[in-house]
């Protein structure tokens, strides 16, 4: 997966990475003591929200399907910078609410035991895993098959046009394609491949917080850390957007069919890392379970 | 391959836990126990079996015991506990988890006979889960020259070991008096290590002994020796 896929990384990293797994069981651990000050105490519910969005943001900086979704969809489609933040933070929004939805309604109104929670989260995440493949599956489709047969079929027309009027031309259809109807349903596939399974973490909370009888306190921790993890992965994302135009720029410094080869080469990578990720989250999720 | 390690590690504790499989988790642990370890020794200084409690945290109690029957004092029904500790020792048996430890001696990991002994119990004060039981080693061994190792760890970390109290580790039997045992914490998961985990393939035929290599020096070792 992209995440994983660097060569060692430098000492200084080594210890960013340390350091951030650190604080986020420092913030996990304290959350239990956070829900019962807000108990004893209104004011103390600050506190609770505060360490619950610390926990999302380095939660989101962690390894997790999300932001290489997000991201890899963001290239493969040229989002513009807004639409990517957008997406990362409705995605982390949604995760947020189908762990309440789930804990509100199968263990507070339906009393159900961890087994059975256990068994909606499998279905939950083999769902998204699916979306995730079936998503990627499209987008090679629409961004690395598609235009080579559509070169091929017109090979003769695309070189001509390419050399003539370099990469002005060639972004309108694009842009003309991610637009409209088909790119929202596109995009609410994305943000229900990423936001359906519900992270454990916001699970435990909310059932803590109802063995407390007070669930208010987990819904509170649960959508913070859902803002704190999608406001990483907002800016991740606008990381990703940034990267595709300098390698946009890059390329129109080459040539017209330079810059649309280049262009080309990123979607298509994208797309099929999107792909690839499903298949093998998809793939684990269904042999860990068998 | 992110969420496969992380799976085995929940499976391990089964049916309450097997929710944290998730992606996710294998980031950082959701699940601490606070360790105790005694190592039996028998007469002929050979060591026999490891007697081990393990106290959950209290959001995994609570996650555990949702939506279970409690009478008035919060407690849970016998046969409920029972199944708990059946349902766990079963998970934990898995080649994959391995209850979690490892003893060596001269470079060999050795072979355990079936868990005894294992209860669950529930303290609705603390809101705190507890497993004890007994792991017998398949044969006695002896600790030999170069001592015995053994190593507990999850080496997903979806589980967070701690031997914090001061009797954490002990050595017990008739002849527990006559050798020593000196613990060592594990040392900071670093970026590279990571990333070696990251890249385990996703077969669990294959997983221990990989994970075992990568994972030296991030277990909690005690190190027997009778002299």
């Amino acid at each position: 997966m992209p995440e994983s896929g660097g060569a060692g990384g430098p000492g200084w990293l080594s210890g960013v990475f340390g350091q951030v797994a650190v604080w986020q069981s420092h913030f996990y651990r304290q959350l239990t003591g956070a829900v019962r000050a807000w108990q004893q105490d209104g004011g103390a519910a600050w506190a609770l929200v505060g360490l619950s969005f610390a926990y999302g943001v380095f939660h989101a900086l962690g390894p997790g399907h999300g932001k290489a979704v997000i991201s890899s969809y963001v290239l493969a489609n040229r989002q513009t910078a807004r639409n990517g933040a957008l997406l990362a933070l409705v995605s982390a929004l949604v995760q947020a609410l189908v762990a309440i939805a789930m804990v509100a309604v199968l263990a507070l109104a339906f009393n159900a035991t961890a087994a059975l929670m256990n068994a909606a989260t499998r279905w939950l995440e083999l769902a998204s895993y699916a979306l995730v493949t079936a998503l990627g599956a499209w987008l090679v489709w629409a961004r690395a098959i598609r235009p080579l047969r559509a070169r091929a079929a017109t090979s003769a027309h695309v070189h001509a046009h390419a050399h003539d009027c370099g990469c002005g031309h060639a972004h309108a259809p694009e842009a003309a394609s991610v637009a409209g109807p088909l790119d929202r349903r596109r995009a609410v596939s994305a943000v229900l491949a990423v936001g359906l399974r519900p992270c454990s973490g916001a699970l435990i909370v909310l059932v803590f917080a109802l063995s407390q009888g007070f669930f208010l306190a987990g819904v509170a921790s649960a959508l913070a850390m859902g803002a704190g993890t999608g406001l990483t992965v907002a800016a991740l994302a606008m990381l990703a957007v940034a990267a595709g135009g300098a390698a946009d720029r890059l390329g129109r410094r080459l040539s017209g069919a330079g810059a649309a080869r280049l262009r080309y080469g990123v979607q298509a990578l994208a797309a099929l890392a999107v792909l690839l990720l499903g298949v093998m989250l998809l793939g684990g999720a269904l042999a860990a379970g068998g | 391959m992110e969420r496969t390690p992380a799976r085995h590690g929940l499976a391990a504790l089964s049916a309450a836990a097997s929710l944290l499989a998730a992606g996710d988790a294998g980031a950082h642990p959701h699940m601490w126990i606070d360790a105790r370890a005694a190592v039996e020794i028998d007469a002929g200084r050979r060591i026999t079996a490891l007697r081990q409690v393990w106290l959950f945290d209290e959001m995994f109690g609570a996650y555990a015991t949702q939506g279970l029957k409690k009478d008035r004092n919060g407690a849970l029904a016998p046969d409920v506990l029972r199944g708990m500790a059946q349902d766990w020792m079963k998970a934990l048996g898995e080649p994959v988890t391995h209850y979690f430890t490892r003893v060596t001696v001269d470079g060999k990991s050795l072979a355990f006979g079936a868990p005894q002994d294992a209860r669950v119990d529930w303290n609705p004060k603390t809101g705190r889960l507890s497993l004890s039981f007994t792991l017998p080693l398949a044969e006695p061994a002896a600790p030999g020259a170069a001592g015995a190792q053994v190593d507990i760890y999850d080496p997903t970390y979806f589980v967070a070991y701690a031997f914090d109290a001061k009797d954490a580790v002990a050595l017990g039997g008739p002849q527990g008096a006559s050798c020593t045992s000196a613990y060592r914490k594990p040392k900071e998961l670093d970026w590279k290590t990571l990333q070696q985990l990251a890249a385990i393939p996703a077969d669990p035929d294959a997983l221990p002994d990989e994970l075992f290599a990568i994972t030296k020096g991030l277990t909690h070792r005690i190190e027997v020796r009778c002299l």
